[in-house]
């Protein structure tokens, strides 16, 4: 493996997306909508509807267990004390909002950015008429695969990790005057964005870039691609209906899963993934 | 690579077939490449030129046969063997995001020029194609004829061995045009390199190329110099008298009269079938008849005729 040769394309990839307003903007747009339009509405506009609303028992429970498991049962006011304190209704809507709510939400980004740019990787470059190009380079065939796959997995890391921290500024402030202090980030986003996050963009763009040699348009490529959205929206749904809620535990088995599948199907790519089958679609 | 006399065979092409589904794209293809040299593969759209270049850089692998190419195997040894060749494929193929300057860096760079000499090479090989004043421009700003420079200047940066170029006139004015066959000859006659030119334009192959290899439906029809090739055309030749317009009818009647078929237009004399010993003995008839010849000009068979006859001898009913 020349890994010289797999940097030289990755950052003119990089450098591609980065210039490109049709594939930046969209990767931005997302994560600002997502993490910080989103939970600042949610935010803002619901914690006063909260206060007057009466807590649906299950999601009593929700907080409760919020307050057990992520504050470690203490909420401090102010500087101090460490006495425990009862959640007001506004406060648990809000801790439920930046806890609970978007953390699959948060798991879009990296999937969205990863599938987005490996949709473009062989598809695209077909569409542009520059495959063939890069299938004249002096790289193997592994060396070409890696390198689409690092083009659209660092992308999708350095998006979703910047939005984690904006996010987390925007959570302790959006949750300062109920708790009086930081809470984020809590144990179960950390492993959200350190764990889970780079293996899902790692499974979204194992699949794509396998279906991008595949299918001959971006267009196509792009529908498949959203397909891999379902199971996010399947976790949107539990955290709302409080069937299956996030925590440290379910997000660690859940990231090693993630990353056993992103193995099993880059495996499956190396082994499939050949310039004669690219080059026969020229 | 193959040793033969004085002449290097730098590819070799044995029975090699390729499909696409029910398309077979080659069929039984031999040939061989001499070094040095600039060779035409000359065809229609679909004749199977693009699939073969795409054979012989490893990119396809072939269904049947064996593929040589400067003594490597395409597939096995396809990394080794593209650091060594140049190819410019049937479109540019460059990124339009990036400038002029960046989309031969990372060529530069992937063929293993270092870094420190990349500058160098790259204002090299712009100023040997005109380019020198668009270096920095972005791709997407440039006309059709100059993204073919810039794509033939990546398949030239690292003065590779042997080059491939699909079309590579196309796009291109005249005067861009004549650049690019001048190159070609001089890459081959001059620097000893060796370029395999796939085009369906006879007169570059005619102003250009050593040797020919007609291909059609996928299969090779004929294979040589283009003069060996009009020799194998049974058309004989003919020649062309000018003799002035009020001078045509009694032309016509001379060169009836010596048996020979002839044809007019705008005071010239066409005639066909003479064989170039009958020529004096015609001219001096046409004199002795007070017919006043302005021009005598040999009229054989173009490679024009060769291609025209050698497709229409393959596919006749």
């Amino acid at each position: 493996m020349n890994w010289s040769s797999i940097a030289i394309l990755v950052r003119k990839d990089v450098l591609k997306v980065i210039r490109n307003p049709g594939v930046r903007i969209p990767l931005l747009a997302a994560p600002a909508v997502i993490l910080i339009a989103l939970p600042a509405l949610l935010v803002l506009g619901g914690a006063g509807l909260a206060a007057s609303t009466p807590i649906p028992l299950d999601a009593q429970t929700v907080f409760e267990g919020l307050r057990e498991n992520t504050l470690g049962g203490t909420v401090t006011t102010g500087g101090g004390g460490g006495a425990a304190v009862r959640l007001s209704g506004e406060a648990r809507w809000t801790l439920y909002v930046l806890e609970f709510f978007l953390a699959p939400l948060y798991l879009l980004i990296p999937l969205i950015v990863a599938t987005v740019i490996a949709a473009d990787s062989f598809a695209g470059e077909r569409e542009r008429r520059t495959l063939e190009t890069l299938l004249q380079t002096p790289t193997t065939d592994s060396e070409l695969l890696v390198a689409k796959i690092v083009s659209a997995w660092l992308p999708a890391l350095v998006v979703s990790l910047g939005g984690f921290v904006a996010y987390g500024v925007l959570a302790n402030l959006l949750a300062w005057p109920y708790l009086g202090t930081w809470f984020f980030p809590t144990p179960m986003w950390l492993v959200l964005a350190l764990w889970v996050s780079p293996a899902l963009a790692a499974v979204g763009l194992g699949l794509m870039v396998y279906v991008s040699s595949r299918v001959n348009s971006l267009q196509a490529a792009h529908q498949l691609g959203s397909l891999v959205v379902l199971p996010i929206v399947v976790l949107v749904i539990a955290q709302v209906t409080g069937a299956a809620l996030l925590d440290v535990g379910l997000v660690v088995a859940m990231g090693s899963v993630l990353w056993l599948l992103a193995a099993l199907l880059l495996a499956v790519a190396t082994r499939v993934f050949t310039r004669d089958q690219l080059a026969a679609k020229l | 690579m193959v040793e033969d006399g004085d002449t290097l065979t730098v590819v070799t092409v044995s029975g090699v077939s390729r499909r696409f589904g029910p398309v077979e794209a080659l069929r039984d293809v031999t040939l061989e490449v001499p070094s040095g040299q600039v060779t035409g593969l000359l065809g229609h759209n679909g004749a199977g030129k693009t699939t073969l270049v795409r054979v012989l850089t490893g990119l396809l692998r072939p269904d049947r046969g064996s593929v040589s190419v400067l003594g490597l195997d395409p597939v096995a040894d396809g990394r080794e063997l593209r650091h060594r060749v140049g190819v410019l494929g049937e479109t540019p193929g460059l990124d339009e995001l990036l400038s002029v300057r960046e989309n031969l860096e990372v060529a530069a760079l992937l063929v293993g020029i270092p870094r420190s000499d990349v500058g160098r090479r790259i204002e090299d090989v712009l100023e040997q194609l005109g380019m020198a004043e668009h270096t920095d421009r972005r791709i997407r700003g440039l006309s059709a004829g100059l993204r073919q420079r810039v794509a033939l200047a990546r398949a030239i940066i690292h003065d590779p061995e042997l080059l491939f170029l699909d079309e590579p006139a196309t796009n291109m004015d005249p005067v861009a045009s004549l650049g690019v066959r001048t190159l070609m000859r001089r890459w081959a006659h001059e620097l000893g390199r060796t370029v395999v030119v796939c085009t369906h334009d006879l007169r570059e192959v005619a102003q250009t190329c050593d040797r020919v290899a007609i291909l059609e439906h996928g299969r090779v029809l004929a294979m040589g110099s283009p003069n060996e090739l009009v020799l194998q055309v049974a058309v004989r030749p003919g020649v062309r008298i000018a003799v002035g317009a009020g001078a045509i009818d009694a032309a016509r009647d001379v060169v009836t009269a010596s048996g020979h078929e002839c044809t007019t237009l705008d005071g010239t004399v066409t005639v066909e079938d003479v064989e170039p010993d009958e020529v004096p003995a015609l001219v001096a008839r046409l004199v002795g008849a007070r017919v006043p010849v302005r021009a005598v000009i040999p009229s054989g068979p173009t490679l024009e005729d060769a291609y025209v006859a050698l497709h229409a001898r393959e596919f006749a009913p």
